[in-house]
């Protein structure tokens, strides 16, 4: 009852409340009472600079304000000041003050000012105007478009994505010239203000899953979008699932591809990397190396990769499950060698493993956290101890250490970072399924997978797509890559509209 | 949902714990992982049971450790056995099976080798070999110039298998032979002299009893009959119309590598007798000739190798019929062409296969005679 009392009693002041707040919220046509306004809302604010003159053009008292840091000062200096302090140009006799800038708006609310000059824009107030000129002026500090540092091909284009989002899509723009790349802009955040862009192909894109993108994203109320991963954990479609159901990438050449194929790209402002959706299992198993090099290598690494995949998850909980219970599978040879290097080692198999995966993965985190020069240093510490020091202390066994570098190497090769990271996760529980019940756990782990995996969705489109549901025409670009002209068809996972790519045929004589 | 959600959690958790695994939990290398099991009888005819298994321990100075000891049955002798091994004793990878020559004296000896099939985790590919002579001498042996025994002992068996000398005899191929009412088992056979050797193939009666040993190259024939030639077959003989060869040399020797053989048997039955005509096709390659090229052309001798070989074949066969024993499984054959004549004669298949005719055709044909003249 306290909570509805306190509630009526705002609402009978509220009316009063909001006659001052518009009071407050129109800007004054005083130049004087602006200027006190927006000292008072930037107090302790260094970097904002408030620069009183007299137009020349009109003779009226006039300022232009901005934030230095964020602003283009050459533009301010050359194209906005320069022109109100000296040129007079009566030929138009508009109230319209000549500056030599694109865009140009005007603004009449307190808010709309504060904005503006938060996202380095050029406020000029006017004596006896009440209303302001705001002129596009930003310049963020941003990085040069560098090779992403995470991501690196051979055959792609070098380019990655920076911080600044009207690069991000710029770069993409530049990939495809096509009017039907669309563009959505949206903002997230109640602090950040976090400007996201939504590019797609509109005659291909499908638009019920476009809709529940800008659906998903819509219905966020969070402080702020640090980076697209947070926002890319808000909106899939299963956060408790170990797989990654959205594509990050920090590549353009990427994210146009996958633009082509059907699915949509969010660029999230001040994070260099894009979401893509939606995903298929198989994208987190694809590089644009496999499409720049010849289609029989491309088929060969890609059967690698998935190769690789098993291994990265089952290996240690075979190693676990032959050591401790199958030991009749091992080959007579193989069971002595095995057998004299398990000998030494005062723990159970399923421990020892355990001892190995866990300092490979900090191993593997240490190197990340360290800069590059002493992250050299984690690798021959790492090699060491690993390598040489733990196998005769008697510590763990050499075929053991064998399995953890093979473990290694195969969730190396997987393209993504997040499925790689997801798969160093899910081999720990097979690891102790086969501790606890052999090769059986192991199915049986396998099984809970595969159950997964098929009903799991992204963006409402199958996730295991096209494995399962199986559409075994699509198996073309799946774990072969069959030649270019081949891939005629966008995947239906992308439920595209446009089914149908350009037509391409093989290379040839006259005839073909 | 979310209530869903942990029904479905504690419901895999459940399942899980209902899991039943793999038996026992115990790591390779606290396993005693027999590797050879003998059975034999002593003097007193006494069960004599034996097992050699590796020893992973680097202290110790041997790395095979084996026990011989007296029990009621096989299952029997692993308390025993368990009684004097470090780690728990394991059937599992059990490579090759010895039996004594004195076991295979006896009648009904076979029951003694129950548990081995009856137990699913004995591996049913391992090895049947006999030793002509004490089990004792071949576990006990330790070879300095040699791998260990168990590898050893496997690696010669296959090697002759693969070289058409040594006749398959897994624990289910025996198993197959002993209950085959229209064959009687054979058995690969080693012995130990100044090392343990291969020497031929032991031919048992239909209860298993032991009948004849027949050697390598005898072997090889016996392999030829039932057409089962693996990788290699090379054959060397004398080629007696050549006269003797004389001197310290046999000069009139030749070997030859035997690259396709097709064997073929008609099955008939007149008169009261089973007829099996045997029509063996061969493509040769001489390897081996130490008479010079004059003496003969190679039609003759094509001739001669067909007329060399029948005698051979046929004399085996015919020794095959005086012990009522067979070894080829031609009563596989009657029972397939001929079955309502066998099925009158199945409960004594060996008399019938004693009386009837066997008669064999060899083709030779010289594919090459070599690289040299």
């Amino acid at each position: 009852m306290a909570f509805f009392r306190k509630y009526k009693k705002t609402s009978a002041s509220s009316a009063q409340q909001s006659q001052n707040r518009i009071k407050s919220y129109r800007l004054s046509s005083g130049l004087k009472e602006n200027l006190a306004k927006i000292q008072s809302t930037f107090c302790d604010t260094p970097d904002l600079v408030i620069r009183k003159l007299v137009i020349k053009q009109t003779g009226s008292q006039a300022a232009v304000i901005y934030l230095s840091g964020i602003t283009d000062s050459k533009a301010i200096f050359n194209n906005v000041l320069d022109p109100l302090l000296f040129k007079n140009d009566r030929e138009h006799d508009e109230a319209d003050f000549k500056v030599s800038l694109g865009h140009i708006r005007e603004a009449d609310s307190w808010p709309e000012i504060e904005d503006a000059l938060l996202n380095g824009e050029t406020v000029l107030f006017v004596e006896g105007l009440a209303e302001a000129y705001i002129y596009d002026t930003p310049k963020f500090p941003s990085r040069s478009i560098e090779d992403s540092p995470v991501e690196t091909y051979l055959a792609g284009a070098h380019v990655g994505f920076n911080e600044m989002a009207s690069v991000n899509v710029a770069l993409i723009r530049h990939q495809i010239h096509n009017r039907e790349l669309k563009i959505k802009e949206m903002t997230v955040g109640e602090r950040g203000k976090t400007k996201l862009s939504i590019l797609y192909l509109a005659d291909v894109v499908n638009p019920e899953v476009l809709k529940e993108l800008e659906n998903r994203i819509k219905q966020l109320n969070v402080d702020s979008i640090i980076n697209a991963g947070v926002l890319a954990e808000y909106i899939e479609d299963q956060p408790y699932s170990p797989l990654p159901q959205l594509l990050l990438t920090e590549r353009p050449d990427y994210a146009a591809a996958q633009i082509l194929q059907g699915r949509i790209v969010t660029v999230v402002d001040r994070s260099p990397t894009v979401i893509i959706g939606p995903a298929t299992f198989d994208v987190f198993f694809k590089s644009i190396d496999d499409y720049g090099s010849r289609w029989m290598v491309a088929s060969f690494i890609r059967l690698l990769r998935y190769f690789g995949f098993f291994i990265a998850i089952f290996l240690p909980a075979i190693y676990i499950a032959t050591i401790s219970f199958h030991f009749e599978v091992i080959p007579l040879k193989l069971l002595f060698s095995v057998g004299e290097s398990r000998e030494r080692i005062p723990f159970p198999p399923y421990i020892e493993a355990f001892i190995m995966e866990f300092t490979l993965e900090m191993l593997r985190e240490a190197g990340i956290r360290l800069p590059a020069k002493i992250g050299q240093t984690v690798g021959i510490v790492g090699g060491i101890v690993i390598g040489q020091a733990a196998v005769e202390a008697g510590i763990v066994s050499n075929i053991m250490v064998i399995v953890v570098a093979l473990t290694a190497i195969a969730s190396f090769i997987i393209p993504s970072y997040e499925m790689s990271s997801a798969i160093r996760l899910v081999r720990f529980p097979m690891m102790i399924l086969a501790s606890l019940f052999g090769f059986v756990g192991i199915v049986v782990g396998f099984m809970i997978l595969i159950g997964h995996f098929i009903s799991l969705e992204s963006l409402t489109m199958p996730y295991g797509s096209p494995a399962a549901p199986l559409r075994f025409k699509e198996w073309k670009d799946v774990f072969i890559r069959t030649p270019q002209w081949s891939l005629e068809q966008r995947p239906t996972a992308t439920k595209a509209i446009q089914k149908t790519k350009a037509h391409s045929r093989p290379p040839g004589g006259d005839d073909s | 949902m979310r209530q869903s959600r942990l029904v479905q959690a504690s419901l895999f958790v459940f399942l899980a714990a209902m899991l039943t695994g793999c038996g026992s939990h115990v790591p390779l290398e606290d396993l005693t992982i027999s590797l050879i099991l003998g059975v034999d009888l002593d003097e007193k005819n006494n069960l004599v049971i034996s097992e050699s298994s590796p020893v992973f321990n680097q202290d110790a100075k041997q790395n095979i450790e084996s026990y011989q000891l007296k029990a009621e049955t096989v299952r029997d002798s692993r308390k025993y056995f368990d009684a004097l091994a470090t780690g728990e004793v394991t059937a599992a990878k059990i490579q090759v099976l010895l039996i004594g020559k004195r076991v295979l004296e006896h009648e009904d000896w076979f029951p003694v080798l129950d548990t081995v099939y009856r137990n699913p985790t004995f591996s049913l590919n391992t090895r049947v070999v006999v030793v002509d002579g004490p089990v004792s001498d071949v576990m006990f042996y330790v070879p300095p110039d040699k791998p260990q025994m168990p590898l050893h002992l496997k690696e010669v068996i296959d090697k002759n298998i693969d070289r058409t000398r040594a006749v398959i005899s897994t624990l289910q191929v025996l198993h197959r032979q002993m209950y085959e009412s229209g064959m009687t088992p054979s058995l690969s056979v080693i012995k130990k002299e100044k090392d343990v050797e291969f020497t031929g193939v032991v031919l048992l009666d239909k209860k298993g009893k032991y009948v004849d040993t027949i050697d390598a190259q005898n072997s090889a024939f016996l392999l030829i009959l039932r057409d089962e030639k693996k990788q290699e077959l090379t054959l060397t003989i004398p080629m007696t119309s050549l006269g003797e060869g004389g001197g310290i040399f046999h000069k009139n020797q030749i070997s030859f590598d035997v690259s396709r053989v097709k064997t073929d048997v008609k099955t008939s039955y007149n008169k009261g007798k089973f007829d099996f005509k045997y029509q063996i096709a061969m493509t040769v390659n001489v390897a081996e000739r130490l008479f010079p090229a004059g003496r003969v052309n190679q039609k003759e001798l094509e001739k001669m190798i067909e007329k060399e070989l029948k005698n051979r074949l046929e004399d085996m066969v015919k020794k095959f019929q005086a012990n009522k024993i067979d070894p080829i499984g031609l009563g596989i054959h009657a029972r397939a062409y001929q079955y309502e004549q066998y099925k009158k004669v199945k409960p004594h298949w060996d008399e019938a296969f004693a009386e009837s005719n066997i008669d064999v055709s060899v083709d030779v044909r010289i594919k090459s005679m070599g690289a040299v003249n």
